[in-house]
């Protein structure tokens, strides 16, 4: 009785946490890419729901302001408008929270013109 | 260097080790409780309140250092909109078990170990499931969460009796009925024993290939390779353990009260080696991330 008792509590405790990993599958420009073009937006793409936190641009050291409107929204893609940018070669990091409560992070980098 | 990379799992050792303490020393009185004296009973509560305490501790601080590795500064850890993220997760759910659970544990540590076993078990179940609800456990559904809690409950058996069994060992060096109490305690142990880690060893090993995915991911990943640490960790774990069945406890058995000074030293290094695996433990399921599916 008092097994059956527990396991049913057991069950219903966890009921809640039905909640998958989510971490990053892909992002446009891929990590490494050299473009010809400067783009006109960042795509991260998760595995599941997760919550973009942070997300910082740089080129050479110095910050790029972003539009963060695109902050704190569950989606699987998120997609970051980018001002006009120039030749050089440009650090992504990112952190994002993950539909199991996971903290994720990383970082990716692209190059524009030669 | 991102601070919150150490300070969360730092965080995550301090909850294991309430855990431990909590629910190692009420399954210690549940299983091994009708050979305790009063002063070990007494000193079990004790142990299941400061355990306890630091749960309760570990709690309040798993939230605000979360939220800081989410925003990535100090100031994140203080920022309402960060905190109340975290909450919203699982994390809030599972903060809520532990403190129930922890709460419950510091009101009723003496009901606890007394073989009340719906105290004791609403208790235990309360904290392991709050590790079940939260993070990578819940990446294969009911199968790994019930998996998890299982582990748990069998790594609570095993190294919630280090504390207990070593005060012991000291005791019966110079007094005989602590002697008689260790024998007595460590011939059920050893029963107990062989049960439970075979039990921790199945759902360990399922639980491994749900979360890596692969063999090649244990040695090709960081998640893989810490994971390979804590097996060679628990690997030295049972050869201790089996050094204390067949050659420490049947000694103490046969009235060897060096054995028991043996055992006492035997025990302090597995107790290095169980802190040890908490550490490794403690990074996988915060700072380092699940390998990629295939």
């Amino acid at each position: 009785m008092i097994l059956r008792t527990m396991l049913l509590l057991v069950l219903l405790v966890m009921a809640p946490a039905a909640k998958a990993h989510s971490p990053l599958v892909a992002t446009m420009p891929a990590d490494g890419a050299v473009l010809a073009a400067a783009p006109d937006s960042l795509q991260l793409t998760f595995k599941g729901i997760a919550r973009l936190a942070r997300l910082s641009l740089a080129r050479d050291g110095a910050d790029i302001p972003l539009d963060m409107d695109h902050l704190m929204q569950k989606a699987t893609q998120h997609n970051v408008p980018l001002p006009a940018l120039a030749d050089g070669r440009y650090k992504v990091r990112w952190r994002a929270l993950s539909a199991d409560g996971h903290v994720i992070k990383g970082t990716f980098a692209f190059t524009v013109g030669n | 260097m991102d601070i919150w990379v150490l300070i969360l799992p730092l965080v995550r050792v301090i909850l294991y080790t309430g855990m431990m303490l909590v629910n190692g020393s009420i399954f210690y009185g549940l299983l091994l409780g009708a050979q305790m004296t009063a002063g070990s009973k007494a000193h079990l509560a004790g142990l299941v309140r400061a355990g306890a305490l630091v749960g309760l501790a570990a709690v309040a601080l798993q939230v605000p250092a979360s939220a800081g590795y989410l925003g990535g500064d100090v100031a994140s850890a203080f920022d309402p909109l960060y905190l109340q993220l975290m909450l919203e997760t699982t994390l809030g759910w599972s903060s809520l078990l532990a403190a129930a659970g922890f709460i419950m544990a510091v009101w009723l540590p003496r009901l606890a170990v007394k073989y009340h076993i719906p105290t004791g078990g609403l208790i235990c179940l309360l904290i392991a499931s709050a590790f079940a609800v939260h993070g990578h456990a819940t990446t294969g559904g009911m199968v790994t969460r019930l998996l998890l809690v299982i582990h748990l409950a069998c790594v609570a058996v095993w190294l919630g009796a280090f504390l207990p069994l070593h005060r012991l060992c000291r005791l019966a060096t110079d007094d005989p009925v602590a002697l008689l109490e260790l024998a007595q305690t460590g011939r059920r142990f050893a029963q107990v024993g062989s049960i439970t880690v075979a039990l921790l060893l199945v759902s360990g090993g399922i639980l491994a290939v749900f979360l890596t995915g692969s063999v090649t991911a244990m040695v090709a990943t960081d998640y893989g390779l810490a994971l390979s640490g804590k097996v060679i960790l628990v690997s030295g774990l049972l050869g201790l353990a089996a050094l204390n069945r067949y050659r420490l406890v049947p000694a103490v058995d046969s009235g060897e009260r060096a054995a028991a000074a043996r055992l006492s030293l035997s025990l302090r290094l597995e107790m290095l080696i169980a802190l040890a695996i908490i550490l490794v433990t403690s990074l996988l399921t915060t700072s380092l991330d699940l390998p990629m599916p295939p």
